[in-house]
């Protein structure tokens, strides 16, 4: 409702009588609109007049009987400053100095007098290329403040000077200017907009442009996000953001994903981007589970924006310099993320059904041994350790059937499935919208074996409301969602893949678990009786109150409020046993989590013109609180498989091991504020700033200032330059400025002593969980940031470029400490430094534009450098501690220096920290080569090709980096030679005196232990991992108007979506993106669906 | 509008409450440095804390019996995977010092000690009920003691904290064993006047006695501080303390050697309440019985050096307390059979509490006194104590007559009464200097390569040399 339509219609634009209609009033002390509703009522003429007018003019008294309508109206206006003219059936009511003139004027000689008859009435109607009605397109008159909006229908009215310019503008679609001619009616259809530079952009507390905006942000739209079939919608911006590293863990639906922006500023602390969800801050804490079945092996999480269904997203801003993160002060460092979730839009009411299935691979697999070679591997070990076969090994000594060979991974998985259902309804009237939307979505285990699925049922809904005279308006958004996995805990994908080939089989032909007469006790199948119900319910909810008392100044308070809850439970039956366990009860996990937040963020905006600019300051206030309790519990002594999830169905209830309830409340306020400038939409300058405090500190050390100044110089609004053809907009900008991050526990200021969740003699145990550090404060980041904007040819091509340098100073860290003062660390400040820096380019070029065909590619490159400057003390020993080095990155890696395999023992070496080949190493003194272990750099291409009612985006990323090599991915949990099967790249081993290789003796002894335990320490553990992944590919067919029409639908679409299609790479380990052993790879997922609009 | 006067009102409050909002405490559910010593129930959950804190060296897989038994001639090794690493390194005498091992169990015990001593001596500690202050801080001096002795024992010459400033700490050099050794008598003699004398408090220690044996009492610090004069060599003083547990009738040898160990025996002195539910019993039996064969998990059957030293017909220990598991032959592969330490019977992780970890019973002081006794060549009272521990495991009485073949009687005899009790084995043989001559000949045998004497040692952490730089490392270990 920014775009405030400031004329009002009277009644329904039709014509339908002359003017000499005769009219009655007798009317005393009356308003206007009463009378003009009296007169309506009489002869049918509608009355086009500024609401604004109507009410300066108060109110006032006619009384005349049976006098023709001009006559009438005569009286009305004699003792005001108004005139009228009838036109059309319609009475036009004007100020005797018309009001639109009251704008800007740049050109002295344009100024229009009160030249009443060079008034026309303009009506039309906008519609897109294809003839839709386009609703909420702003139409201003060329160099006057006057706006108004279309309706639902598309339709508009407008009175305007004759010879004067309506530009018509519209997100989304490109601005177009048109000359008043005298026409009365001006129907005119938009252009989609591929660079949206006049598009409103959401902002910190705001919206602007992306002409205006001095700061530096990506927006990604829902028609990007919507071609991936994916739950999260992190996963959809993955290569679509320059600057901006996005890692998924695992291949298991709802695995965490990692996510730095303009990578990792601080040594500890957390490097999550704040996000903001339609205005109101949202966790950016994962969830902590019990079981790792959501993430699998070892990976225990829940990302929250598994939560936010991403087909309810309207956009998502990623803010990444100091002038557009500062005014969120502490919690900026690390990026923003604003979400926008969708809007109803004015217009008749819309019905929208989008549903698609499709499923789930894991594209490749490593490649094991297969029996004959698993069988020589385990009798050459024991030949090369000189040991015999012993009555344990079961899988060589002929207790198994060695002619067995089992393609363990085939029997592990299957197809994945993924179905997808939405149904929406939105619409509106002039003054109100609406939006409901439900979803739901479906992924079942891709791991067969243990089966179990994912489900997510949400609700998505807007509603907005504005007063009749615009002044006041309110709007609720909202969301409820409800996920629910029963996916068996704890991943078995290692145990599974590395079982011997000549195992048993894994369940007897009744069902049961096959444990082989007590030879098989370690069948990991044992998880598929394990239970797993892990549900989370979120609530997300804001309301935004804005009241515009006077021109220019807007009033608003966002207030939110936001509940997560999870309930977990993982049940253990006695029937996962195996029987020589003599295991005879069965037990239970249940944990509650609890996070609560609301916030509330009063705010008062000025907009006012001053010379040749205009000025618009906000400040506003913000207080939050956050609320977590989490509440683990075990119970035990199950003596009925049936009950175990029934919490008191055992014997007991405790606290799980090692847990207890923890509570923390933490609470945050702010005061900030902006002032922007821009001077003859030329030059751009910019000041935020926030003071903030948090609970997180100590009572002297609570608040902090954090600000930003932004400017930007279009130039090619400069004389000079407004000549070119061919360069139509540029763009300088730079920013400078200070923001913080506070995400470490709630106190570290204070000496705490936590329950242990266990007692002694019955009573409660509490120990001391930290070294209390009073003076502990805040981490600040510097960034500084330059950029330059160029847009050729209409916007043919465009090309942004940033360098940007943030240097993150008083950095919060665990300080390594000796063990004997207690803890291996104390939480303090630093003052250190940390620099992110590097340039990203973004360049869109609209290759082919025709008729019917188009194309267009948009290429992301990024290339940064995290390094540690400075980090005190500077002795090596501390910077080992700590596990730094100045100069290198923040988790840089420190390796050993591979010898490679002595020709003579067939055992990996080693050198140590002299240079010599030395058995007895000590780590990490003698780890000494360095690696920067993040990507190098990184980038994507991405095309879109549009013919006739096709559409097929792709897009294509590449991630230059080093990972864990072939070699120590070749082998899971025991080194090759002992019972599990390895991958064929241990083939290549040595296997007698004076062979050269790089692979270890086979070999199932503890001698040959150690020198294996080093291999992912050393050089020869890390190699190149370089990739390139066609990580998405959409193909969409929007049907015809002969279609649609037969059909009776606005709208009929089906497509095909494509997730992780085809990896490129050298690296010869697993997947190059997890590139962990334990973890499932990131699967392939390939959907077909079909979207209709009523 | 009523609406635009509350939004009014709202930026009105925004211009002041900002300071106010922020008076929260941070945690509702924490004890925090202002409120922890001030109130005798937050002491107590402090020192139960602190008593959970100091089960990790006792009992399970990086505990002292386990890891010390497995560097010793006592239990086996066939684990394998990651997991058991350590136990491999400790099994091969092939500890390196990027591995922590005990250390970091070890000093946050004693920060967590030197932290209540702290606090109770602070202002705080004044508003205690005394019965309740005397016996926490008796507890505590005792378990600071305990920690002292096997740090010295495990590691040589350590770094001594004796107040939780971690400045002050983060920067000490290893002091002398001598005064290490000092201060752990100091401890156990402070620890003696404060704890209650042949009665057990129960946990409000109200003087009120209790059946569990849970709590250290004067007699608990008693057997501690015999088994320290015994390291000391001072045997007149170790012969007296030992006395003043022999001496009370409260405790009496388990005529039944399977009732030794249960929760409920006599014998002992002081056993450490098992904490956890998932076992809820002593975590060593999970380790020690074999329900299967040794490979298939991580499980440490006795060794043949340790089985060999038995007296297998008359020894009743040897049917009590040694179990067997016997594999199925196959075709290729006759059968085996394990032997391992069953003194502990319950092993199942979710069996209900019916044995925790006995760290001082009465066999081991008469043992102490045996030697002490013989030591100062009181031969015939030795051999009477001794001869205690022989009989209720079925032995005659001891054939040696002189000093020294009453000394190697009694280290035999502690051989058979204390495996995988503690270490005991591996201290013993490294006070007596007899340690070279048998890891010589063991060492090899367990795959671990060539003995060295300085691998009676354990490695400092690597990294906390590098941390602190008045540490030095063991030699061998550089």
């Amino acid at each position: 409702m920014k775009l405030t339509a400031l004329l009002i219609v009277i009644g329904v634009l039709q014509v339908s009588a002359g003017e000499a209609q005769k009219v009655t009033l007798h009317e005393k002390n009356v308003s206007l609109s009463k009378i003009f509703k009296e007169i309506r009522r009489q002869t049918g003429y509608d009355f086009f007049v500024d609401a604004e007018l109507v009410r300066r003019v108060g109110s006032v008294s006619v009384d005349v009987s049976d006098v023709p309508l001009k006559e009438a109206l005569d009286n009305c206006f004699k003792n005001t400053s108004l005139t009228f003219r009838i036109e059309n059936g319609t009475i036009l009511v004007d100020e005797d100095k018309p009001v639109f003139i009251v704008g800007r004027v740049p050109d002295s000689t344009a100024v229009l007098g009160p030249q009443k008859d060079s008034l026309v009435l303009i009506r039309g109607k906008v519609t897109d290329q294809k003839g839709n009605a386009l609703a909420g397109v702003t139409i201003t008159l060329k160099d006057y403040n006057r706006a108004m909006t279309t309706n639902a229908g598309g339709e508009y009215i407008f009175l305007a000077p004759n010879h004067r310019t309506l530009i018509f503008t519209s997100v989304g679609y490109r601005r177009r200017e048109v000359k008043v001619n005298g026409a009365a009616i001006i129907n005119i259809s938009l252009d989609l907009d591929i660079t949206e530079l006049d598009a409103t952009q959401v902002i910190a507390y705001g919206t602007t442009t992306r002409r205006f905006n001095t700061g530096e942000q990506t927006t990604v739209s829902s028609k990007e996000i919507e071609n991936y079939p994916v739950a999260n919608v992190l996963t959809a911006l993955q290569a679509k953001v320059p600057g901006v590293m996005i890692t998924q863990t695992s291949g298991v639906p709802g695995s965490p994903v990692s996510v730095t922006i303009r990578g990792q500023n601080g040594l500890n602390t957390g490097s999550n981007p704040l996000y903001i969800v339609d205005g109101v801050p949202y966790t950016m804490d994962e969830y902590l589970t019990q079981n790792s079945n959501i993430a699998h092996g070892g990976l225990y999480g829940q990302n929250p924006l598994n939560f936010i269904n991403p087909l309810d997203i309207e956009s998502v801003d990623i803010l990444k310099d100091a002038d557009a993160t500062a005014i969120y002060g502490s919690r900026g460092a690390n990026g923003v993320m604003l979400i926008t979730t969708k809007k109803g839009r004015s217009g008749a009411t819309r019905v929208t059904l989008n549903a698609f299935t499709g499923i789930s691979q894991v594209p490749y697999l490593p490649h094991m041994l297969n029996t004959q070679q698993y069988l020589q591997m385990r009798h050459e070990a024991k030949k090369n350790d000189g040991l015999p076969v012993t009555i344990l090994d079961y899988d060589i000594n002929g207790v198994w059937d060695t002619t067995r060979n089992t393609n363990w991974a085939k029997e592990l998985l299957g197809n994945g499935q993924t179905t997808n259902a939405q149904v929406s309804v939105s619409g509106g009237g002039p003054n109100s919208t609406f939006l409901l939307s439900g979803n739901y979505r479906r992924q079942n285990n891709l791991e067969k074996l243990f089966g179990g699925s994912d489900q997510t049922a949400s609700l998505h809904f807007s509603a907005g409301t504005t007063s009749q005279d615009g002044k006041f308006s309110v709007s609720l958004t909202g969301g409820y969602t409800y996920d629910v996995s029963d996916i068996p805990p704890g991943d078995q994908f290692a145990n599974i893949i590395t079982l011997a080939p000549d195992a048993p089989k894994l369940f007897n032909s009744d069902g049961s678990l096959n444990f082989q007469n007590n030879t098989f006790n370690g069948n990991p199948a044992i998880n598929a009786r394990h239970l797993n119900r892990t549900s989370v319910n979120n609530v997300l909810s804001s309301a935004v109150i804005s009241y515009r008392p006077l021109p220019g100044l807007e009033l608003k308070a966002t207030v939110g409020y936001n509940k997560q809850q999870m309930n977990e439970f993982n049940g253990f039956p006695i029937s996962g046993n195996p029987p020589a366990l003599g295991i005879t009860t069965g037990s239970a996990n249940f944990t509650t989590d609890n996070n609560t937040y609301w916030s509330v963020e009063p705010q008062a905006t000025y907009t006012r013109d001053i010379s040749k600019g205009r000025l618009t300051a906000t400040v506003g206030y913000s207080v939050q609180k956050q609320t977590e309790d989490q509440l683990p519990l075990t119970a035990t002594g199950y003596t009925s498989d049936a009950l175990v999830s029934s919490p008191t169905a055992g014997t007991s209830i405790k606290p799980l091991q090692g847990q207890s309830y923890s509570l923390t409340v933490y609470k945050f306020t702010g005061v900030f504020g902006r002032v922007n400038y821009i001077w003859d939409n030329k030059y751009l300058l910019n000041l935020t700033g926030r003071n903030d405090g948090s609970t997180k500190f100590g009572p002297d050390n609570r608040f902090h200032f954090f600000g930003a100044v932004g400017a930007g110089w279009i130039f090619t609004e400069e004389r000079l330059m407004k000549g070119l053809p061919w360069f139509n907009y540029g763009k300088l900008r730079a920013s400078y400025g200070v923001t913080g991050n506070d995400q470490i526990g709630t106190s570290y200021y204070l000496a705490n002593f936590n329950s242990t969740g266990t007692s002694y003699q019955n009573v409660p145990a509490v120990t001391p969980t930290n070294i209390p550090n009073p003076v502990i404060s805040w981490e600040t980041t510097r960034k500084i940031e330059v950029a330059l904007d160029l847009h050729f040819l209409h916007d043919r091509i465009s090309l942004t470029g940033n360098y940007f340098r943030n240097r993150n100073s008083n950095l919060l860290s665990g300080y390594a400490q000796s063990w004997i003062t207690g803890f291996n660390q104390v939480e303090r400040n630093l003052p250190g430094l940390v620099q992110n820096r590097g340039f990203d380019l973004t360049l869109t070029t609209v290759n082919l534009q025709l008729k019917d065909f188009s194309w267009t590619t948009t290429v992301l490159f990024t290339k940064m450098r995290n390094q540690v400057l400075r980090f005190p003390p500077s002795s090596p020993a501390a910077q080992i501690a700590a596990n730094l080095a100045v100069g290198y990155p923040v988790g840089v890696l420190r390796l050993l220096k591979s010898a490679g395999v002595n020709p003579t023992t067939g055992l990996y070496q080693y050198y140590d920290a002299t240079g010599h080949i030395n058995p007895n190493l000590n780590q990490p003194q003698d780890n000494v080569v360095l690696e920067d272990p993040n990507p190098k750099w990184f980038g994507s291409i991405a095309n879109t090709f549009t013919y006739k009612g096709f559409s097929l985006d792709v897009l294509f990323r590449v991630v230059r980096q080093i990972g864990r090599s072939a070699l120590t991915q070749a082998s899971y949990v025991a080194p090759p030679g002992f019972a599990s099967n390895v991958t064929t790249a241990t083939l290549s081993r040595w296997q007698k005196p004076g062979d050269v290789t790089d692979v270890q003796r086979y070999s199932a002894s503890f001698l040959s232990f150690t020198p294996y335990l080093y291999l992912g320490n050393s050089t020869a553990g890390w190699s190149d991992a370089t990739y390139g992944r066609l990580q998405n590919a959409s193909l969409r067919y929007t049907f015809g108007n002969t279609v649609t029409k037969k059909l009776h639908v606005q709208n009929l679409q089906v497509y095909v979506l494509g997730e992780n299609l085809l990896t490129i790479t050298s690296y010869g380990g697993f997947d190059p993106e997890t590139q962990s052993l334990y973890h499932l790879p990131l699967v392939r997922t390939i959907t077909g669906g079909l979207q209709v609009t009523f | 509008m009523n609406l635009k006067n509350i939004l009014i009102l709202v930026l009105a409050c925004a211009a002041f409450g900002c300071k106010k909002t922020l008076d929260i405490d941070p945690s509702p559910v924490t004890l925090n440095g202002a409120n922890i010593f001030s109130s005798d129930g937050n002491l107590e959950s402090a020192v139960a804390g602190m008593e959970v804190k100091v089960g990790g060296l006792l009992n399970g897989l990086s505990g002292i019996p386990i890891t010390m038994g497995l560097a010793a001639d006592e239990l086996s090794n066939f684990a394998s995977g990651n997991f058991s690493a350590v136990p491999a390194q400790f099994y091969t005498n092939a500890l390196v010092s990027n591995q922590y091992y005990l250390w970091p169990n070890a000093y946050s015990t004693l920060n967590v000690c030197n932290t209540i001593l702290d606090g109770i001596s602070g202002s705080g500690g004044s508003s205690l009920t005394p019965a309740i202050r005397s016996q926490s801080i008796g507890e505590v001096k005792f378990t600071r003691a305990l920690v002292y002795f096997y740090l010295v024992n495990m590691y040589g010459d350590v770094p001594m904290p004796l107040t939780a400033d971690f400045q002050v700490n983060g920067q000490l050099a290893r002091a002398h064993q001598a005064d290490v050794y000092k201060q752990v008598v100091q401890d156990l003699k402070d620890a003696q006047g404060l704890l209650p004398d042949g009665v057990y408090n129960n946990a409000s220690a109200q003087a009120m006695a209790s059946p569990d044996r849970v709590r250290p009492n004067r007699q608990a610090a008693s057997a501690l501080l015999a088994r320290v004069y015994l390291y000391m060599k001072d045997y007149p003083d170790a012969e007296a303390a030992a006395s003043d547990v022999i001496g009370k009738s409260l405790y009496v040898l388990e005529p039944v050697l399977n009732n030794a160990f249960i929760k409920t025996s006599r014998e002992i002195i002081w056993q450490w309440q098992q904490v956890s539910t998932y076992p809820a019993n002593n975590a060593d039996a999970g380790f020690l019985v074999l329900t299967q064969a040794p490979a298939l998990g991580t499980l440490f059957p006795l060794t043949s050096w340790l089985t060999g030293a038995f007296d297998t017909v008359n020894d009743k220990r040897w049917a009590n307390w040694v179990g067997h598991f016997t594999t199925t032959a196959t075709a290729t592969v006759p059968a085996a059979t394990y032997y391992y330490a069953f003194k502990y019977k319950v092993y199942s992780l979710t069996a209900p509490n019916s044995e925790n970890v006995v760290v001082l019973r009465l066999a081991e002081q008469y043992l102490i006194r045996a030697e002490a006794r013989a030591m100062q060549n009181k031969l015939i009272d030795a051999a009477a104590d001794l001869n205690a521990v022989r009989s209720r495991a079925g032995l005659p009485a001891t054939t040696a007559s002189d000093q020294n073949g009453l000394i190697a009687a009694v280290l035999k005899e502690r051989q058979l009464e204390l495996f995988t009790e503690f270490g005991h084995r591996w201290f013993d043989l490294r006070r007596t200097g007899t340690i070279d001559a048998v890891m010589n000949v063991v060492t090899p045998l367990k795959g671990g390569g060539a003995w060295n004497t300085s691998k009676q040692l354990l490695p400092l952490p690597a990294i906390e040399i590098a941390l602190d730089p008045n540490l030095s490392q063991n030699p061998g270990y550089n």
